[in-house]
């Protein structure tokens, strides 16, 4: 039995090459991006899983109607938390970003570039596999270390690293521990450094990440609903005492911070807050769509299957007929077609599993991780979905062919249904609506991104080299040496320094005001010549000038925005503002001397924020803020310039740290990454989609036009022209193109527009994809189509023109 | 009208080589009505197919009028034949999907009528092979001798110069077959050229002259003055 019907399966697969080819290339396809979707989404989900602690950690974020949510806490909120809630057991404080540091051993220097520095408690939040010392030693003081086994090799080879002492930034510590981090986590990093002191309870410093550990089982709302009245009672109404302001009043105008606890568990997936620690966050949204767009990808090439298989049936209605009348049951025919396709749906899995073990790698590269296929339980899901898709697929034209009455098949008068053909038409529409809708989304985001790419910025980003500043002490004087010395060298057009540069993200926020009015804003401190050298447009007043001595002390330059909501946009020179690190004691007034132009100083996917600009040398202790430099440097002999700049700066500058430096065109292009790679997998997907369904409509094509060809003969007897032949047959493919079209010119629109809605500058929907899409589609189904039917009126008359 | 002479036509397949015609030559004047009878696998097909420039010769020549044919390419034998050639099949050849009205109207579309000259010539067809009540059937509801009227009257509504018949009468019981044949030869009486490939002698009453073939070749020719009845093999 199950001889005879591999016999009929495999001569049939080499009669309908073809389907087998549509059926199983778009299979694989299609669950080949579904497991790599999966893998992804797996890894995603996998960060702090690991964690024993995942359910009882909890990250505070603090959220106030002026400012949005901040991810980082004040060390009150990390003192008071812990000592007044009896639900919270323990907090630490842990800087949110990577720091770079240089150590010193035995006379020789290790750079690493992930750096923490953390409270003592560090590993009871996180308690990495601990492979040499303990941690317990590391809580001991404060001058001890711990070191990840990467680090540690790099620098102490196979030798035991505990009890070395080690030299970083001029002070001695002492390694305790070197540790592995056991899967992907929120904090990976290489070297941990403990604060130099504790920390006092302090309410204006939102610096670092602060992390609750909750008794099991705690509520997690009323924690938080203990935490929120803390930061009433212990910072709001001391502070309004006597001042007649309410609570109310007071939450107005500056915003009563609330908190928001976000479980280590899935905080990398789903975070209020705008940052997940250091290892990043991941796109949930954009897991979402890549799991809708595969699974698409998935049903288009189950609807070519049933197409398919019903569309050839009629063929195999013979066969049917015979095995009907041999005395096989409906359930035996079922279940043998079933198996034709499960056979279909295996290979495809084992050509899928091939495909994303030779794309895995590229796919790694693309999004900076490391995934194998065996992560995780993919694989099996991947096989159960391939399974329960092919039973699906198999069912259906199953029971259609099992339906067939015999009697009449033999008598070869099956006449096509008219059900059948409208069910096909339906999935060939929708097909179409699928791979238009790709069309149109790849149009759109291409549109998009050229728009940003060629944006004016508002500050000029060519040819400016930006060299790192570590940690290395008196930075600011290291630059005007730079400055005084570099600027000579006839290749270097000018030299400037501002504490941020664009496109680098963080900007420095704190609170800007002018007499009742305040509110958090960017900051940035700049060289005089800065505004010149960024080409910043001054709209008002002036920029910074050494010919103004009050032009290091009291002077300041807004933007457009910051002016705006001060309230003093028609007039802002001279009006006398104060700024956030202004001790209270600090009199002096910031006299507004210009009023710039907004532009892109944080990418162009975020809305341009108030942001004011002071020279460096107006605050002390702003000095150590530098960490970059800048050079206009001539386009010729870029590379030569490079290196007399890194001469100087292995001499004079830093000696330690390496010498890192890049474009800031290239820098700020990074901005701009993430849309493109969304881009790129559009567009992947899109061309992906759209060879399913080509390969479908192709074979469906041969399939009808096949069953067409006695008509097409008889025409063709009757002095039909070939124009005359091709028409009919192409006819009701053009229809359904046009139909599906219609359909799919709103949605798109939707879908496009609300995608739009996510850029703050955005372009305005271009009408020509909507064009162009219909045309291509109707283009590509003529030339598909066209090509089968041209092929039909070349047919040899006779042979279909015979009796049978 | 047709002057053919030693016609030759094989097949040849991966194993075997078929003459199915050798050397025939044969002249069919205007106004004739010529039946073709012969044993199965004879070459009556093929010489149908060839007259009516569905298929080509490998060698002979064909004279259709006064144009030599024999070696014209798919697309002159093609306008020729939808000018001049009206066919009609042992298994009427109808399109399923259009009704009896639309299959007959199919020619004229194709010579380019006017659609109110189509009608006309349409109705009066239909009218003539007894089928207007039906116009609007489709063949699958029509019986076989229905079906085959219609395909004549397809044959018929270009009002073509020769008319050919492959074993017109081979799917239908004496009766409908009888309706057919009469319909033929009134068609003969006005003025068309038949020809007709039959097995049936009592068919072949009808024509005006009768050749058998045998294995690719005439073997012989009879006239039929009278109705005489004519022995096969
Ligand atoms: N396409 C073909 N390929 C190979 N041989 C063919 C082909 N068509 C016809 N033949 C052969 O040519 C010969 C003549 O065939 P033809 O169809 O003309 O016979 P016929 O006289 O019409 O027979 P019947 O009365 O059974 O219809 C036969 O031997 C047949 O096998
Ligand atoms: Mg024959």
């Amino acid at each position: 039995m199950l001889k005879i019907w591999f016999k009929i399966f495999y001569r049939n697969s080499k009669k309908n090459w073809l389907n087998l080819l549509v059926n199983i290339s778009g299979l694989t396809l299609g669950l080949a991006g579904l497991l790599i979707v999966m893998l992804y989404f797996n890894d995603e989900n996998s960060y702090n899983q690991w964690n024993p602690n995942k359910d009882d950690v909890y990250r505070i974020a603090n959220e106030s109607k002026r400012n949005g949510i901040y991810f980082s806490s004040t060390s009150a909120e990390a003192i008071l938390f812990k000592s007044d809630i009896p639900e919270v057991e323990e907090t630490v404080l842990i800087s949110p970003f990577y720091r770079s540091r240089v150590l010193k051993y035995n006379g020789q220097n290790t750079f690493t570039e992930k750096t923490t520095f953390t409270e003592p408690e560090f590993f009871n939040f996180f308690p990495f596999e601990i492979l040499e010392g303990s941690s317990g030693k590391f809580l001991e003081n404060r001058k001890h270390i711990a070191l990840s086994k990467t680090l540690s090799e790099e620098i102490f080879g196979d030798k035991s690293a505990i009890g070395n002492l080690v030299t970083i930034d001029e002070e001695d510590y002492t390694v305790s521990c070197v540790y592995e981090v056991p899967g992907n986590s929120h904090y990976e990093s290489d070297l941990l450094i403990q604060f130099s002191e504790p920390f006092e309870l302090h309410w204006g410093n939102f610096q670092n990440e602060l992390f609750c550990k909750l008794t099991p089982g705690a509520d997690v709302a009323e924690v938080k609903s203990k935490m929120n009245n803390i930061i009433i009672e212990k910072n709001i109404k001391p502070k309004l005492e006597g001042s007649g302001i309410t609570l109310e009043e007071f939450d107005d105008k500056y915003g009563v911070i609330k908190v928001l606890l976000e479980n280590l568990g899935t905080i990398r997936l789903h975070h209020k807050a705008d940052y997940a620690g250091p290892s990043g966050k991941g796109n949930y949204q954009l897991l979402l769509v890549l799991t809708g767009l595969s699974l698409l990808l998935i049903l288009i090439s189950c609807v070519n299957f049933i197409n398919l298989s019903t569309a050839s049936a009629s063929q195999r209605a013979k066969e049917v007929g015979v095995k009907k009348t041999l005395g096989l049951s409906k359930k035996e025919l079922t279940i043998h077609y079933i198996l034709e396709v499960l056979v279909q749906g295996f290979m495809a899995l084992l050509f899928a599993l091939l495909l994303v073990e030779l794309i895995l790698p590229y796919f790694n590269e693309f999004i900076g991780k490391d995934i194998s296929i065996f992560n995780g339980t993919s694989i099996l899901k991947i096989v159960g979905v391939a399974f329960f898709t092919s039973l699906f697929i198999g069912l259906v034209p199953a029971i259609y062919v099992s339906k067939f009455k015999s009697i009449e098949v033999l008598k070869g008068n099956y006449s096509r249904s008219k059900k059948g053909v409208l069910v096909r038409n339906a999935m060939l529409a929708l097909q179409f609506l699928i791979s238009g809708f790709f069309l149109i989304g790849v149009l759109v985001i291409y549109s998009q991104i050229h728009f940003m790419i060629n944006k004016d910025l508002g500050f000029d980003k060519d040819q400016t080299l930006v060299v790192d500043v570590f940690n290395v002490g008196s930075e600011y004087q290291k630059y005007e040496l730079a400055k005084q010395v570099l600027s000579k060298n006839s290749n270097i057009l000018d030299v400037s320094a501002s504490m941020f540069v664009p496109g680098e993200g963080n900007v420095n926020g704190t609170n800007l005001s002018y007499g009742d009015v305040g509110f958090n804003s960017g900051s940035n401190l700049v060289d005089f010549n800065y505004i010149d050298f960024a080409k910043l447009k001054v709209l008002k007043g002036r920029g910074f000038s050494e010919a103004f001595s009050s032009d290091t002390i009291s002077s300041i330059v807004i933007n457009e925005t910051a002016a705006k909501r001060l309230g003093i946009y028609d007039d802002p020179i001279g009006k006398k503002l104060r700024v956030g690190w202004m001790r209270d004691e600090d009199n002096r007034p910031l006299e507004v001397i210009g009023m710039i132009q907004d532009y892109h100083f944080d990418g162009f996917d975020t809305k341009i924020d108030p942001m004011f600009l002071l020279h460096w040398n107006t605050f002390s202790f702003s000095k150590d803020w530098l960490h970059a430099m800048q050079f206009k440097v001539k386009s010729d002999d870029v590379a030569q310039t490079i290196s007399a700049i890194e001469d100087f700066w292995k001499v004079h500058v830093d000696s330690e740290y390496p010498f890192s430096y890049g474009f800031l065109d290239k820098k700020f292009a990074e901005t701009y990454d993430k849309y493109q790679k969304q881009q790129t997998m559009f567009l992947i997907l899109s061309i992906m989609v759209i060879i399913i369904s080509l390969l479908g409509l192709f074979a469906l094509a041969t399939l009808t036009i096949q069953q067409r060809l006695k008509e097409v003969a008889i025409r063709k007897t009757l002095g039909a022209s070939a124009r005359e032949i091709i028409l009919p047959l192409i006819n009701s493919f053009l229809k359904i193109t046009v139909i599906a079209s219609l359909i799919l010119l709103p949605i798109a629109y939707f879908l496009m527009q609300n995608w739009l809605d996510n850029f703050v500058y955005r372009i305005d929907m271009p009408i020509w994809p909507y064009i162009v899409t219909p045309i291509l589609l109707l283009v590509l189904v003529f030339s598909v189509v066209g090509f089968k039917a041209y092929h039909a009126t070349k047919i040899d008359l006779i042979k279909y023109l015979k009796f049978e | 009208m047709i002057t053919i002479k030693n016609l030759i036509k094989t097949y040849r397949t991966e194993e075997v080589e078929t003459t199915a015609l050798n050397q025939l030559s044969l002249s069919v004047n205007t106004g004739e009505f010529l039946s073709i009878m012969g044993p199965s696998g004879c070459g009556k097909s093929t010489l149908l197919n060839i007259i009516g420039l569905l298929d080509s010769p490998d060698d002979g020549s064909y004279q259709f009028d006064v144009e030599e044919v024999a070696s014209y390419n798919e697309k002159q034998r093609a306008s020729i034949r939808k000018a001049n050639i009206g066919f009609v099949f042992q298994n009427f050849n109808l399109i399923d999907e259009l009704s009896v009205y639309e299959n007959v109207e199919l020619p004229l579309i194709y010579n380019k009528v006017k659609p109110e000259d189509r009608k006309v010539k349409v109705t009066q067809m239909l009218e003539r092979v007894g089928i207007a009540h039906r116009a609007k059937h489709f063949p699958l509801q029509l019986s076989g001798g229905q079906q085959q009227r219609v395909a004549v009257a397809r044959a018929l509504v270009t009002n073509p110069k020769l008319v050919l018949a492959d074993e017109p009468t081979g799917n239908l019981d004496s009766k409908n077959g009888n309706e057919v044949m009469e319909l033929l030869s009134e068609l003969n009486a006005q003025g068309t050229t038949i020809i007709m490939v039959t097995h049936s002698a009592y068919d072949a009453k009808f024509s005006t002259r009768t050749i058998s073939l045998k294995d690719g070749e005439i073997v012989s020719e009879i006239k039929n003055e009278q109705k005489l009845d004519i022995l096969i093999q």
